[in-house]
């Protein structure tokens, strides 16, 4: 992401689109390659998933996984609006889930509570990050008056 | 040579307009899926067993009405099929503690609006994208749902209560009356009203409705919080058709809503739709998944064709969209 012409374009598209396009980047080569991207890991995930438990099932595997995907990726700090955020970030947050839900069971909490903890952690993580933002933003208004 | 044609009678080109709205793309859909139903199986076509199968849906035809507001104001809304079991679930267990019935279900009502409150106060408050907070609560409240039921349903409601679907009055189900009055509500807010133009403002260009002196803030709490008690009252009908309350009601219930409302032609980003197509739109998801389900085919694949028609309508409207410009 970081050190790759193709890293800094989806940054830079992020951030900003209006001047991303003005820069040269070709938006919907972009959009298609991450979405590739994004379609070949799921596919590469789901064949990890097939090894792991042996078999397969429409119905039930990967059911849900969305929100576990979307908890991992906001928890990281990615932040929704799009511009900001790491792959580093990211796999501190599948580390943390996966710790909360090891708690979970070691706890002696019944595995209902998942589903709804999964939620709390998304929300919670959301309004941190809008109020770390606002906090950022003031910052720098306040050194830029300085 | 369109331009000459343009130039010469504006009348014609207005009728034209007219012909490109995306509600008839809905209507053609209607068509075309009754078609199909009849060709699949020769039981299709009797008109007692389409209106009885109707109760079925009406669920989400009902809560497909609030959204389309929702999504004319340039929101979304994710978490509805889980506000409606959480406050079906709510309902269900305080009844079961032995709080009279009735009261049950104002109170299910109420917990319909703080969850609705709760969604438009994280989302108007702290200016967060509402599809992100809104699948938030969708985990979240079904969650929650699991938590206070566990894996088991409660049912036995009062006789008076369960199978609405049951009901006919002068030979129609009563859902279908209650999603067609609520249906012309909704109408009628949305075209007469202050409200309903507010609405449409904010999903045309929400900058230029707050300085025009709309307290956007407020508008997008109201059709939250709306949306809140419509999903609860959807969750109780859906436990009163079924006589049981679990946590798992409705699963996936939210992508059929917004199949329901951006089939009926409501642009996803805001500013254009109608409620009119949501309504017909309600009749070809509904005639389609009875006639799929009429000619055996299993639910998982009519899953394939919810999502396939899912795309359609948001491409085809688009293309309309383009076209009016």
């Amino acid at each position: 992401m970081k050190y790759t012409h193709l890293g800094r374009e989806i940054y830079a598209f992020g951030s900003n689109k209006k001047a991303a396009r003005l820069r040269g980047i070709n938006m919907d080569k972009l959009i298609i390659l991450t979405y590739g991207i994004a379609g070949a890991l799921a596919g590469f995930a789901g064949i990890m998933y097939a090894s792991r438990f042996g078999y397969v099932n429409p119905g039930m595997s990967g059911v849900g996984f969305e929100f576990t995907v979307i908890a991992a990726t906001i928890i990281g700090g990615v932040t929704v609006t799009g511009g900001s955020g790491s792959v580093f970030g990211v796999v501190m947050g599948c580390i943390l889930l996966g710790i909360v839900n090891t708690a979970l069971a070691v706890l002696g909490i019944s595995a209902f509570w998942q589903q709804a903890m999964y939620g709390i952690i998304i929300i919670l993580a959301l309004i941190i990050d809008k109020l770390l933002q606002n906090r950022m933003s003031f910052i720098k208004k306040g050194n830029q008056n300085a | 040579m369109l331009n000459k044609f343009k130039m010469k009678n504006k009348e014609k080109i207005d009728l034209r307009k007219m012909f490109m709205q995306p509600e008839y793309g809905t209507v053609l859909m209607l068509i075309f899926s009754v078609v199909l139903g009849s060709l699949l199986s020769p039981y299709f076509l009797d008109f007692g067993f389409l209106l009885d199968s109707s109760s079925m849906y009406v669920e989400y035809g009902i809560v497909a009405l609030c959204l389309t507001f929702i999504i004319i104001s340039g929101q979304i809304d994710l978490s509805v099929a889980s506000m409606m079991t959480l406050s079906a679930c709510t309902t269900a267990l305080l009844f079961e503690i032995g709080v009279p019935f009735g009261f049950c279900l104002i109170l299910g009502l109420i917990l319909g609006m703080l969850l609705g409150f709760f969604n438009g106060f994280v989302i108007t408050y702290f200016k967060l994208p509402p599809l992100i907070v809104t699948i938030g609560t969708l985990s979240l409240y079904r969650g929650i749902a699991q938590i206070i039921l566990g894996d088991r349903s409660i049912g036995h409601f009062p006789s008076w209560f369960s199978g609405i679907d049951f009901r006919y009055v002068l030979g129609i189900p009563v859902p279908l009356l209650i999603l067609t009055g609520l249906f012309i509500i909704a109408a009628l807010i949305l075209n007469k009203t202050i409200f309903g133009r507010q609405v449409y403002a904010i999903g045309t260009n929400e900058k230029a409705a707050i300085y025009s002196g709309i307290n956007v803030k407020k508008i997008k709490m109201i059709l939250f919080v709306f949306s809140g008690i419509i999903s609860a009252f959807g969750g109780i009908m859906m436990m009163s058709r079924l006589g049981i309350a679990r946590y798992n009601l409705s699963t996936g219930g939210e992508l059929e809503v917004v199949t329901i409302a951006l089939l009926g032609g409501t642009d996803i980003n805001g500013g254009r739709g109608n409620v009119v197509g949501t309504f017909i739109a309600f009749f070809v998801l509904f005639s389609l998944k009875v006639g799929l389900s009429v000619a055996n085919i299993k639910i998982e694949s009519q899953l394939t064709i919810i999502g396939f028609l899912l795309i359609f309508s948001i491409v085809f409207s688009n293309f309309i969209y383009s076209k009016q410009k």
